[in-house]
């Protein structure tokens, strides 16, 4: 799985994590823990780093997003060349995973770092919650034959 | 380009978390980045201005891009209408602000005549400015927003979809068939790209 990160003016720092199961699919209910690092802060000083597991959705329409865990730690020691982080958390028994048309329910681990200039850096790592068959592409329409209307009394 | 994938699932570019506004930077109607310093630096202080475009040109971008630049300098509130209802709650917010503080509004139109009246009537009170987004000239005009192909044609090229999938014949398409609505054309290409990508799917499952 892919992750994402936020903030084009920053391309060296760089956030990777990595999940206790390699294919990242968890079933509802079960325990998660995920690592993380933190690399290429450089010479601005941080303010502090925020941890979370949520869910969002992701479609055509209104979004939505919900927060499972939340976690704001203090900022690590300027000496640190990679910051390291862990998070374990209980996965709730919904929502799940889902890879619908309209909309996506996509659970991700982020991972936010707060500089004290007032600029921020994103990163998200998502992982799926059950394991929902995604929607297939809907069938062309079948037309139908009308029935064929009855007339009573009609002799032949 | 390629197509981007989470896992085993691709990811639709053209997804509103993508197209949003604020998401994307504004550009004028062929396709080039708007100055937004310079549309800023044209808010007069203790004013009215609007930026005015038809549906789906734009004009809620370049607000939230506006209204960010905006707030370097003073306290800004951004606020999206959807309708008279929210007439109360935006008076309110007004009613709040500091002397000099500069209130964005999406939707003008919603308000309905009363509700302009006394949002007008209320940020004049308060000192504040009003920069907000109309389909027809309702005052002082900072910007108009229009569309081109152009323009949709390089708001794809920034989404960054695979040319295999959406090409140059569908943007264009989208763009005569929405009468340069990019945001309905944007949400078409979100069908399409899904129709496609989950088409090709099922095709290499079989």
């Amino acid at each position: 799985m892919t992750s994402e990160s936020f903030d084009r003016s920053r391309p060296t720092l760089r956030i990777d994590a990595q999940f206790d199961r390699v294919d990242r699919i968890y079933a509802p209910g079960a325990p998660l823990t995920a690592r993380y690092w933190i690399a290429g802060i450089g010479q601005e000083q941080v303010r502090s780093i925020e941890r979370s597991i949520d869910w969002y959705t992701e479609g055509k329409g209104e979004e939505d997003l919900g927060v499972h865990f939340f976690e704001r730690i203090p900022p690590p020691s300027p000496a640190d060349a990679v910051v390291e982080g862990t998070v374990t958390t209980t996965l709730p028994a919904s929502p799940l995973s889902y890879e619908g048309v309209i909309v996506k329910v996509r659970w991700c681990l982020r991972v936010r770092v707060f500089f004290t200039s007032g600029r921020d850096f994103v990163s998200e790592h998502v992982f799926a919650v059950g394991d929902l068959p995604p929607a297939r592409p809907a069938a062309p329409a079948t037309r139908i034959a009308p029935p064929v209307p009855v007339i009573r009394g009609a002799s032949t | 380009m390629t197509v981007q994938w989470i896992g085993r699932h691709a990811r639709n570019p053209f997804a509103t978390r993508f197209i949003r506004p604020g998401m994307i930077p504004p550009l004028d109607a062929e396709g080039r980045p708007v100055s937004v310093a310079a549309l800023a630096a044209r808010v007069p202080r203790g004013g009215f201005m609007a930026l005015v475009g038809p549906h789906g040109s734009g004009k809620s971008n370049l607000l939230t891009a506006l209204a960010a630049h905006l707030a370097h300098d003073a306290v800004v509130l951004q606020s999206r209408v959807r309708g008279a209802r929210d007439v109360p709650g935006l008076l309110a917010r007004i009613a709040r602000l500091p002397v000099g503080a500069i209130a964005c509004i999406d939707g003008w139109e919603r308000l309905g005549t009363l509700g302009r009246v006394a949002v007008r009537g209320v940020a004049w009170c308060r000192g504040c400015d009003l920069v907000v987004t109309a389909h027809r000239p309702c005052g002082p005009v900072l910007a108009r927003c229009t569309t081109t192909p152009s323009l949709l044609a390089r708001l794809v090229a920034l989404l960054g979809p695979d040319e295999a999938v959406i090409g140059h014949d569908d943007v264009a398409a989208a763009y005569d068939r929405h009468a340069g609505n990019v945001r309905e054309a944007l949400l078409e290409l979100y069908d399409l790209f899904e129709q496609r990508i989950r088409g090709s799917a099922a095709a290499v499952r079989t």
